[in-house]
């Protein structure tokens, strides 16, 4: 397997160093064939890299701080590399996720690795992927199936040219992504088909291949709870009763909180010392939320909303912290 | 080499969307392939140049929701009109896998047709079906979100299957951000300027407001008002056209969120370079004036409720290094999972809690790098009103009713966009824009055709600009709702003098007073059975209904073909037909 000697342009006028680092190569990785390249050709695409086909890449750049590479420089890098090949030398230290995003696992700064894609890839290759592969080439092949419409009454294609034989892939592809391009050139006049057309097969769209959620209920079997903008079933008057209920409770817990402010504001009159209402937690457990089952014990209480249960007597007031001063003010406000 | 991926920005993600919902979740799903380590372009449908379907798109997903009459979004317009060309060869896009997802509401009878044609024309031109397509509905118990889920479980797969070589990315990853922002903390604070929403794009119409009073009864409970702005420069429109109307957030929520991050206070009022492209309507605010604070006035959408998005980004910015951190950050996680719908439902969507209010709840271990706020924070989106006024080249009113309610949260809930306009005096300057609509009332024909005018609420505003535009031209026949005759019979004394002339006539439906007969429009259409249906079969009217969606355009639905049994032979059909010639036009919000 070959190694790939990637040269920042500013080395390259420096043939002593450029020397030296090819025979510090060559002793590394005795009997591999060494290509070599500047990375600017490869980033301008002047140069072809074969893909699979380095079993390393070592890039030199001199500059301090190691400018960044283009993320375009490292997928081509990527896709150059054979799998469990590695990238190493002068690499940006800050591009470790812009190397992730392209499929390399960082080993450590300045060591890139292209993983062995059994181990890694994604494996949902459905069945039909290699037909998939092949489709996406130019086939000039009309579509077998396909619903004869007045609407579009040409191809680009012609089946009868017997022309898989020499052209290369590359160029027949360019090619027809030619001819399909002049379709989009900006000819306002064309001729459009009424919307209403297309209508006439929304029918036959219905029938097929269409997803429809899983029913109003959720994994754990609870059914949601939202209801439909016009509800007329009830619910809407559950969740308003629900709500109006969690308004009374707040009253509640608001009034309480007073209470027990005044409370302690006494108490903190008497000995004098303490300057504002705190709550610890013995207090937070002596409230009484008025509501049957519901204790302060589960201790999310006061975390907030985020994490209240269903039904908590604090649900829509701010979090609070035992200890804490509660801040009566701020729940009133209107931003 | 046949191991080879398709290149990974060969995905394709593009969206028509009219209030923004398409465009949250055709993120949510170019974020979540990002981590599958694919680089999709997502866009909206008009911004994306065509072409690029042949060079770079291998597979295509489009999003996009149907509005009133079945039509495309704004901001696809231009594209169908390429889609719909009639020279397209049908192999044209053969080298395309794709799907599509509908954003729909099942109480419209265009249901979803939007997506159905851009569906339907694709398979025309060669695309192939990639995995199955889908089509929600708002109005299901599952809401649009239980649609999305399953249809992403669907298409991830699939569309995975097809890369060969995938590198999954943890999402605990903090991916780089989608837009590019500098802050130039070292440089002199920008000046503050006036109305900074002035200097957005050269293509909104300028003017001033006018007049803004309120048309309710003092003690009703909703306030609504009348607007009316005069414009710097030419006016065109027709009954059925909208106002579009650039509302920004007001100072006092900006600068409270600032000071939830105080490394934001900090930088808030330097120089703030966005170097990515914005796509919002309307154009940004002037570069020279950019800054972080004056960007979050006015584009960044605080007053929004958060969505899954949202959260998918904000949980990388706990501080876990305490427990109440971690505790924090794994919450903040779990609701931007499609899973967890329900949880940020009851957290989010059910009381209406803002994304400010979601920053303060959990600002103690949170710190967002200011280069994030433009992909956390979703864009202010434009805000769209029927027109109230008869064209006018240097005027334009709209009705609006100001949105307050209150919910399980102490604070009240208050529109953004009505927040704004409630306090707007006279002489305020501002920038708007007028969205042409399709909708026609036979001006063409020969001989106008009468037009039956159903709208309850603030559904009367289009009726007010159809009936100056045409009193004493044709028929006009006007249903109105209403919830108390001294409250909120809007618009009263502009239909009475027409009303003498016998230039129109009113049929009122007041629901809330004692003694009303007719307490809903449908029941005051079902008592001028007889008119009614002579309008419609006899004299060919157009049928224009206007209103809240639900519940109201189904009943007079119903009740229409009520009143038409007997009279025509199918009149499900009779009204569908109505509806494809363009004579029976709904627009409900």
């Amino acid at each position: 397997m070959s190694v790939l000697l990637l040269l920042h342009p500013t080395i390259v006028t420096d043939e002593d160093t450029v020397l030296g680092i090819k025979s510090k190569i060559t002793s590394q990785y005795p009997q591999a064939p060494v290509t070599q390249h500047i990375i600017d050709r490869v980033a301008r695409e002047n140069v072809e890299l074969a893909p699979n086909s380095f079993a390393h890449i070592v890039y030199v750049n001199p500059n301090e701080g190691h400018l960044a590479l283009p993320v375009l420089v490292i997928s081509k890098l990527f896709n150059a590399l054979a799998e469990d090949g590695d990238f190493t030398g002068d690499l940006p230290r800050n591009q470790d996720l812009d190397a992730l995003m392209n499929g390399f696992i960082v080993k450590a700064p300045g060591h890139w690795v292209k993983p062995v894609s059994q181990k890694t890839l994604v494996l949902l290759r459905p069945k039909s992927l290699k037909e998939g592969r092949t489709a996406k080439l130019p086939l000039f092949k009309k579509a077998a199936a396909e619903k004869d419409t007045v609407s579009s009454p040409v191809t680009l294609t012609d089946t009868s040219a017997n022309n898989t034989d020499q052209e290369d892939e590359a160029s027949m592809k360019r090619r027809l992504e030619e001819s399909k391009l002049s379709y989009f050139s900006d000819d306002s006049d064309d001729e459009l088909i009424a919307e209403d057309e297309l209508l006439a097969d929304v029918n036959d769209l219905d029938k097929i291949n269409i997803i429809v959620p899983k029913k109003c209920e959720l994994p754990d079997g609870k059914k949601r709870r939202k209801a439909c903008k016009d509800c007329t079933c009830g619910l809407k008057e559950i969740e308003e009763a629900a709500e109006a209920n969690s308004r009374n409770l707040q009253e509640t817990i608001l009034g309480q909180m007073v209470q027990l402010a005044t409370l302690e504001a006494i108490e903190i009159e008497d000995r004098l010392k303490k300057s504002a209402v705190k709550f610890t937690e013995d207090d937070l457990a002596e409230i009484d939320f008025t509501v049957e089952g519901k204790t302060g014990g589960c201790g999310s209480c006061a975390l907030g909303d985020a994490f209240r249960c269903d039904g908590c007597p604090y649900l829509g007031l701010p979090p609070f912290r035992p200890g804490e001063v509660v801040n009566l003010d701020s729940f009133g406000e209107d931003i | 080499m046949s191991d080879t991926n398709p290149p990974p920005n060969s995905v394709t993600i593009l969206y028509g969307s009219e209030t923004g919902n398409a465009q949250d979740f055709a993120h949510y799903l170019g974020r979540k392939l990002r981590y599958y380590s694919l680089r999709p372009t997502v866009s909206s449908l008009d911004e994306y140049d065509p072409r690029k379907l042949v060079t770079e798109t291998r597979y295509l997903i489009v999003l996009c929701s149907t509005t009133g009459q079945g039509e495309f979004p704004r901001n696809l317009q231009k594209f169908i009109k390429f889609l719909l060309r009639k020279r397209l060869p049908k192999d044209l896009l053969n080298h395309v896998k794709f799907t599509t997802f509908g954003l729909g509401d099942s109480s419209y009878p265009k249901f979803n047709f939007a997506i159905k044609k851009i569906h339907t024309r694709l398979l025309q031109l060669g695309c192939t079906e990639l995995s199955a397509r889908c089509e929600s509905d708002e109005m299901s118990p599952e809401g649009i979100d239980g649609y999305f889920a399953e249809w992403v479980e669907k298409l991830v797969p699939a569309l995975t299957g097809q890369f060969p070589r995938l590198f999954q990315i943890d999402d605990h990853t903090l991916l780089p951000p989608e837009y590019k922002i500098d802050v130039s903390p070292d440089s002199a604070d920008v000046a503050s300027g006036e109305d900074l929403a002035l200097t957005r794009s050269l293509n909104l119409h300028r003017g001033r407001v006018l007049e803004n009073h309120r048309i309710t009864a003092a003690d009703h409970f909703q306030d609504v008002r009348h607007i009316v702005i005069e414009s710097d420069s030419v006016l065109l429109y027709s009954p059925g056209d909208t106002l579009a109307l650039y509302p920004p957030n007001d100072d006092r929520s900006v600068e409270l969120l600032l000071q939830l991050q105080p490394h934001w206070l900090a930088v808030a009022d330097k120089p703030l370079k966005i170097s990515s492209d914005v796509e919002v309507e309307g154009g940004l605010i002037s570069q020279e004036h950019m800054t972080l604070r004056n960007l979050i006035k006015y584009h960044l959408d605080v007053s929004s409720i958060p969505r899954r998005t949202f959260f998918g980004l904000l949980f990388h910015f706990v501080d876990d290094s305490t427990d109440d951190g971690k505790r924090e950050k794994e919450k903040l996680y779990d609701f931007s999972k499609l899973e967890e719908s329900e949880d940020l439902y009851d957290y989010a969507n059910r009381p209406r809690r803002l994304i400010l209010e979601t920053i303060m709840e959990f600002e103690t271990n949170l710190k967002i790098p200011v280069e994030y706020i433009v992909d956390l924070i979703p864009l202010i989106k434009v805000r769209l009103f029927l027109i109230a006024s008869k064209p006018s080249p240097n005027s334009v009113e709209i009705a609006v009713a100001i949105v307050e309610y209150k919910t399980m949260l102490r604070r009240i809930r208050r529109g953004l966009c009505t927040k704004w306009l409630k306090q707007l005096q006279p002489g305020t300057p501002l920038v708007f824009s007028v969205h042409l609509s399709n909708i026609s009332f036979g001006d063409d024909l020969l001989e106008k055709p009468p037009v039956l005018m159903i709208a309850p609420g603030t559904g009367i505003a289009p009726m007010k600009s159809l009936i100056e535009k045409e009193a004493g031209n044709r028929s006009l026949v006007l249903f109105q709702g209403f919830r108390e005759t001294q409250k909120d019979y809007l618009f009263q004394s502009v239909w009475e003098p027409l009303v003498q002339l016998s230039t129109l006539q009113v049929y009122n439906a007041v629901s809330r007073e004692a003694g009303a007969k007719h307490k809903y429009v449908q029941d005051r259409l079902f008592a001028e059975k007889d008119l009614v249906r002579s309008l419609i079969v006899d004299e060919k009217a157009i049928v224009f209904v206007c209103g809240s969606s639900g519940n109201m355009p189904r009943q007079v639905r119903i009740t229409l073909v009520e009143i038409l049994r007997g009279s025509v032979t199918d009149p499900e059909q009779y009204l569908l037909d109505m509806e494809n010639g363009g004579r029976y036009i709904q627009e409900t919000w």
